[in-house]
C-alpha cells in the first residue's frame, strides 16, 4: 500500500494543482485507498458547507447610508469643481492652523442670554423651516452667510477676513454662534445644516430636557438666502469648526443621519468633552432621534456617546 | 442619463438606456453625479456579499463597503481599463475589508464599547439583522475566521460566493497557483474543525485531524507532503 496523502496535498490534487508524476501517484493511490477517497470527498464537503453559508441581503438603512455618502462625495465634487481656484485645496489634507484659537472659541462660549430677536421656541413647528433648513448643496453656500463672524474659522482662508468676524457679534449677538453649512443626504438629496454652538454640557439621562431647552435654534435665525455674499471658498471643507474638522463633521452627519432629516446640530460637550448633539427625525410626526458623537465621529466611524429619543409630539 | 454618450463617441452611444460598467465609470470621471451610484447600485449585493462574508459584522461589512466606494469615486480617474471594472470594484472591498481585518488582529479589545453601541444604532434603525444564519453557518463562520486573512478571502470568494479562480486570482492581485494553494490549504485546515458538522457520522477508523492516534497518517512523513509550485510562503 503506498503511503496516505495528508489532506493539504489532496486538496491541491482537488484543485487541479498539482499535475505530472506526482498528481498520477495521488490519482493511483486514491484508486486503491478507500481511506484516501473519504478524506476527498470531505475536502468537497468543505467547499460544499462554505457555499451553504446564506448571504443576508444588505439591510436598506446600511444601503441608504453609502448612497448617501456617494451623494455627498458627488456634491462636494460639484461644488468644487465650480468654485473658483482657490488655495485651499493645495491643503485641502491639512486643515490650516487657526483651528481651536481662544476667540474663536470665546465668541460663543460665555453668551448665555436669550436671543435678543424673536425666535419662537416650538417643536411643533418642524414643517415650515424645512424650506430654510432644507436646502441644495447650492443653496447651502448662501447659508454660510448666518453668523457670519465665525466664517473666518471654517473656511480657513485668510480672505474671509478677520474683520467680518469683529463686526459682526454687536449686531447679531445672538447666545449662539452658527458653523459651517453641513451637507449631508436627505431623501435621495442633498441637503444642509447648520450646526451651532450653545456651549451646553449634555449629561447622560438628561438629553431630551436638554435638547428641548434649544428649541428654535434649528435653523438660523433669520436665514436669507437672498442675501449676498460670496464666501472666499464654497466648496471648501477643510476648515475645522471648534476644533473638529468640517469634512468629518458633515460625514458624521450624513453618517448618523442615514438619510433621515437632521433638525439640529450642535457642537456641544456631553459630561465636559467635547461632542457633537445631533437631532434628526424620520417624519415629522414621528420620535426625534437625538445622537451624541465624540469628536472621533466621521464619514467612516460613528462614535456614540450616547443616544436619546423625544417622543413625537414633544 | 443628461450627459447621454458623454466623452464616448465611439459605437456605445446607443445603448444609453443600459450603459456599460465601463461606460457609467466614464460618465463619472466626466463630472456626471449619479453615474458613480448607479455604478454601485448595479453592483450592490455582489460586492456586498464579499463584504459581509469577509468581516461578519453588518455595520462593520457596511463601513468597509462605503471605504471602497468613496475610495473607487475619488480613484475612478486612474482606473486604466486592464480590469473590468467589476473586478476593480471587488479589489478595492476586498482590500478595504482586509484592512479592517488585519487592524482587527492588531488590536482585538479596543473596540467592543463602540460595537455596542453600534447594536443600538442598528436597533434605532429598526433594521434587525436579517440574517436567519443557522447554527452550522455561525459555526462554518467562526471556523473560517481561524485562518489568515488571506485565505478567508480566497475562501470566501472561490467557495462561499463562488468565484472561478482566475477572477479570484485578479481580484486578489495574486497568481491562479496562489489562490488555488491558499483554497487548499484553508480547506485543508478547515477539515479537522468542520469535522462535527458533517451530517453523516464517520466510521469510527476515521479521524484525519492532526492526532498522532490517526495511524498511518501522522505528519511524520510517510505521507505525501505538499512541496510544489504555486506556493506562497505565509
Amino acid at each position: 500500500v503506498t503511503r496516505h496523502v495528508d489532506a493539504e496535498t489532496l486538496a491541491r490534487y482537488r484543485e487541479g494543482d498539482l499535475r505530472g508524476w506526482r498528481g498520477w501517484r495521488i490519482r493511483a493511490h486514491l484508486s486503491r485507498c478507500a481511506e484516501c477517497r473519504e478524506l476527498s470527498a470531505e475536502l468537497a464537503e468543505v467547499t460544499t458547507m462554505l457555499a451553504s453559508v446564506s448571504t443576508p441581503p444588505m439591510p436598506e438603512y446600511l444601503s441608504a447610508r453609502i448612497q448617501g455618502a456617494l451623494a455627498h462625495e458627488a456634491a462636494l465634487r460639484a461644488v468644487v469643481d465650480s468654485s473658483i481656484p482657490h488655495p485651499a485645496t493645495a491643503t485641502a489634507e491639512q486643515p490650516p492652523q487657526e483651528t481651536a484659537s481662544p476667540a474663536g472659541r470665546d465668541l460663543g462660549r460665555p453668551r448665555r442670554q436669550r436671543p435678543a430677536r424673536d425666535w419662537v421656541p416650538r417643536w411643533s413647528g418642524f414643517g415650515p423651516p424645512a424650506a430654510l433648513r432644507v436646502a441644495t448643496a447650492a443653496a447651502a453656500v448662501a447659508v454660510l452667510v448666518v453668523g457670519g463672524y465665525e466664517v473666518a474659522e471654517h473656511t480657513g482662508g485668510p480672505s474671509a477676513g478677520s474683520g467680518r468676524r469683529e463686526s459682526a457679534p454687536a449686531r447679531l449677538a445672538p447666545p449662539v454662534s452658527y458653523g459651517p453649512a453641513l451637507r449631508y443626504q436627505h431623501s435621495g438629496q442633498v441637503n444642509s445644516v447648520t450646526p451651532i454652538t450653545t456651549n451646553t454640557d449634555f449629561t447622560a439621562g438628561q438629553l431630551d430636557r436638554q435638547i428641548e431647552k434649544l428649541s428654535g435654534y434649528e435653523t438660523p435665525p433669520g436665514a436669507a438666502p437672498n442675501r449676498s455674499f460670496t464666501p472666499a471658498a464654497p466648496g471648501n471643507t477643510s476648515g475645522t469648526f471648534r476644533s473638529i474638522p468640517v469634512v468629518d463633521m458633515s460625514g458624521c452627519i450624513n453618517r448618523l443621519a442615514a438619510g433621515s432629516l437632521v433638525i439640529l446640530v450642535d457642537v456641544a460637550d456631553f459630561q465636559g468633552t467635547p461632542a457633537l448633539v445631533i437631532l434628526t427625525e424620520v417624519s415629522q410626526t414621528g420620535p426625534k432621534q437625538i445622537w451624541v458623537a465624540g469628536t472621533g465621529c466621521s464619514a467612516t466611524r460613528s462614535d456614540i456617546l450616547d443616544q436619546g429619543v423625544l417622543p413625537a409630539g414633544s | 442619463m443628461a450627459r447621454a454618450g458623454s466623452g464616448l463617441p465611439g459605437p456605445r452611444a446607443a445603448a444609453d438606456a443600459d450603459p456599460t460598467d465601463a461606460e457609467l465609470l466614464a460618465r463619472h470621471v466626466d463630472g456626471d453625479p449619479e453615474a458613480f451610484g448607479q455604478l454601485f447600485l448595479r453592483h450592490r449585493d455582489r460586492l456586498w456579499a464579499v463584504a459581509i462574508r469577509t468581516l461578519s459584522d453588518p455595520e462593520e461589512a457596511a463601513d468597509a463597503l462605503q471605504d471602497a466606494m468613496i475610495s473607487a469615486f475619488r480613484r475612478a480617474g486612474s482606473f486604466r481599463g486592464d480590469s473590468a471594472v467589476t473586478t476593480w470594484l471587488h479589489r478595492i472591498v476586498v482590500n478595504a475589508c482586509l484592512d479592517r481585518m488585519r487592524r482587527k488582529a492588531a488590536r482585538p479589545a479596543s473596540t467592543g464599547a463602540d460595537e455596542r453601541t453600534l447594536d443600538n444604532l442598528a436597533v434605532a434603525h429598526a433594521a434587525p439583522d436579517p440574517s436567519p444564519d443557522t447554527d452550522t453557518s455561525l459555526d462554518v463562520m467562526a471556523a473560517l475566521r481561524m485562518l489568515s486573512p488571506e485565505q478567508q478571502a480566497v475562501l470566501v470568494l472561490v467557495d462561499m460566493l463562488g468565484y472561478p479562480v482566475a477572477d479570484t486570482a485578479s481580484i486578489l492581485g495574486v497568481s491562479e497557483g496562489t489562490v488555488k494553494s491558499r483554497a487548499a490549504r484553508g480547506r485543508a485546515r478547515l477539515l479537522p474543525r468542520l469535522g462535527h458538522l458533517r451530517p453523516r457520522t464517520p466510521g469510527p477508523a476515521r479521524s484525519r485531524s492532526p492526532d498522532p492516534a490517526a495511524g498511518n497518517h501522522s505528519a511524520t512523513g510517510d505521507v505525501l507532503p505538499a512541496q510544489e509550485g504555486g506556493d506562497e510562503s505565509r
